[in-house]
């Protein structure tokens, strides 16, 4: 098993929006820095909790060339250009400036770092760059990195779902109890009726769904890993953290989170088929939509000779060579295409009824 | 096939060191959480949902030796300074504002520990801070800090920063000047 760890290649394709979406959110943070100095001042000048020598925290000109050099890196990154090193670079700036100040400290922030740093180790400047270098390099490259950055995902699951766990006041429901009743008026304001609001801050109902939230992410970190749950863990766990997100103040960490779900993504380069009709209108959207939404290359996209005979406006070939039509070929496209996934499991539990469907999760 | 088996080449052990040394930091850390205060580095997201209310009071010492807490609104004083003249000082001089403000509940991020905690750093750092040339009264501050755990009953802590050094002898000093706030004996 070491040896496979160590050894491994696959494809990098996969790896290109992950890579991106990172850059964004260290441009965003970076931004954000850079905001909040030209507004509030340098941090170093007033209260602050440095967690290494106060030798070692920037002076204020330095720390604003850091705050540039971060905005550079970030685009760099977003774009493919020197896009490992930027990465590596990305998250060593960032962890100094969080250690500079223990006020700044956030999960998400660290957590963004340490995965910056574990990206910068696989190959994910092979896809999604603004420019392509003058001699082809091969797709594939070494892919510890990318376990490395999937046990990283399962270690902050173990560690935020074992926390609560083993917390009583999480554990019986006292926490989110309070948390609903105290933004309760936020919600209604939102349009969320009046009565669901009180449903959910009742100690009962409270305590079951603190109970669920614990077990999904104990649950997600191992199921990640594992082929015939994977599918269903990351669409539980992207609702998870849309969740997450409308009802709390988490900065950028279930966009974070979900980003690097991509890293789960498997590295098979359009091992599927999708054919379609381009005479019907369901075909020629299929041609022209799947293409620009298929961010981790899933499909290999071809239209076929339209003839008199009745058919189908899409055919999906499965990896393993099955064929789905219909509801069945939109579910698989759901499965594979990042904005469609939200809508995946209820489609596929209706595809599952047609007469040729089932309910596994066979990509 | 999703990957390929080994490459040829001579293997790359360093991969597995790498691989060994950072998930044996990340558990560490994530083990430690508890012995530091915010459980930084332990990716406890949510872990409380307690809230803190501040109120921020000066502790003045009168010409007969008594101590007279005065109450601080919005975190603004104004006091006797060494060029005879009053200055305007706040807490948000050193303390910058989007981390804490007064006499509103607030959700206690990472914990009330954790807030606790930095409380007392945050009045520590003022009372190092102001300088005696803009405030001559101030002996001490004191954060009367009222943390309500997870809807348990609020329960107060008393934080006081150290004294302040540098000032006169109170003896000599004249009455204290507080337009800002309400003396509290």
């Amino acid at each position: 098993m070491l040896a496979r760890f160590r050894d491994e290649i696959a494809d990098g394709h996969v790896l290109g929006p992950v890579r991106a979406a990172i850059g964004a959110l260290l441009g965003w943070h970076a931004l954000s820095a850079a905001e909040e100095l030209a507004k509030i001042g340098y941090f170093g000048d007033t209260f602050h909790v440095p967690m290494i020598p106060e030798g070692l925290v920037p002076s204020p000109r330095v720390y604003a060339v850091v705050l540039a050099a971060r905005v550079c890196l970030a685009v760099m990154v977003a774009i493919g250009v020197w896009a490992r090193p930027a990465l590596a670079a990305s998250a060593g700036l960032g962890l100094w400036l969080l250690l500079c100040d223990r006020n700044q400290f956030h999960h998400n922030r660290y957590s963004l770092y340490c995965y910056a740093l574990l990206l910068s180790l696989t190959p994910c400047d092979r896809s999604w760059r603004a420019s392509e270098p003058s001699v082809p390099e091969p797709r594939r490259g070494a892919w510890w990195g990318v376990r490395l950055a999937q046990l990283q995902v399962s270690l902050v699951y173990l560690a935020s779902g074992g926390s609560k766990l083993l917390d009583p006041d999480w554990r019986n429901g006292l926490v989110l109890a309070d948390r609903i009743a105290r933004h309760a008026h936020v919600a209604i304001a939102k349009g969320v009726p009046h009565g669901v609001v009180e449903l959910l801050a009742r100690p009962d109902i409270a305590s079951a769904t603190a109970k669920l939230a614990i077990m999904t992410e104990l649950v997600l970190c191992a199921a990640l890993w594992l082929r015939p749950t994977r599918v269903v863990a990351l669409w539980w766990g992207l609702w998870f953290h849309v969740l997450v997100q409308a009802t709390s103040k988490v900065e950028t960490f279930s966009v974070l989170a979900l980003s690097l779900y991509g890293v789960f993504v498997t590295p098979d380069y359009r091992a599927r088929k999708l054919r379609f009709d381009p005479s019907r209108f369901w075909g020629k959207l299929a041609g022209a939509v799947v293409p620009a939404l298929d961010w981790f290359a899933r499909f290999q996209v071809e239209p076929w000779e339209p003839d008199d005979q009745r058919g189908h406006s899409i055919v999906v070939i499965r990896r393993d060579g099955a064929r789905a039509t219909g509801i069945r070929a939109f579910a698989m496209i759901a499965r594979c295409v990042p904005l469609l996934f939200p809508l995946w499991a209820p489609i596929a539990l209706f595809a599952s009824f047609t007469r040729r469907g089932d309910l596994t999760t066979r990509g | 096939m999703a990957s390929l088996p080994p490459s040829p080449g001579p293997p790359a052990n360093y991969r597995i060191l790498i691989a060994l040394v950072w998930l044996v930091v990340q558990a560490t850390l994530v083990i430690t959480a508890n012995r530091r205060t915010d459980g930084a580095f332990g990716f406890r997201m949510f872990n409380e949902s307690s809230t803190v209310e501040l109120s921020l009071h000066r502790e003045l010492e009168t010409e007969d030796g008594r101590r007279l807490r005065v109450r601080v609104d919005d975190g603004v004083w104004s006091a006797r300074a060494s060029d005879g003249t009053h200055h305007r000082l706040t807490w948000y001089d050193r303390v910058p504002m989007p981390y804490w403000v007064f006499d509103r509940e607030m959700h206690a991020s990472y914990g009330a520990a954790t807030q606790l905690a930095r409380l007392q750093a945050a009045l520590d750092d003022l009372a190092a801070h102001v300088s005696p040339s803009d405030d001559l009264e101030t002996r001490r501050f004191v954060l009367d800090v009222t943390v309500r755990r997870n809807g348990r009953e609020p329960v107060v802590h008393h934080l006081v920063s150290p004294e302040r050094t540098g000032l006169p002898a109170p003896a000599h000093a004249p009455a204290p000047h507080a337009p800002q706030g309400r003396g509290v004996p």
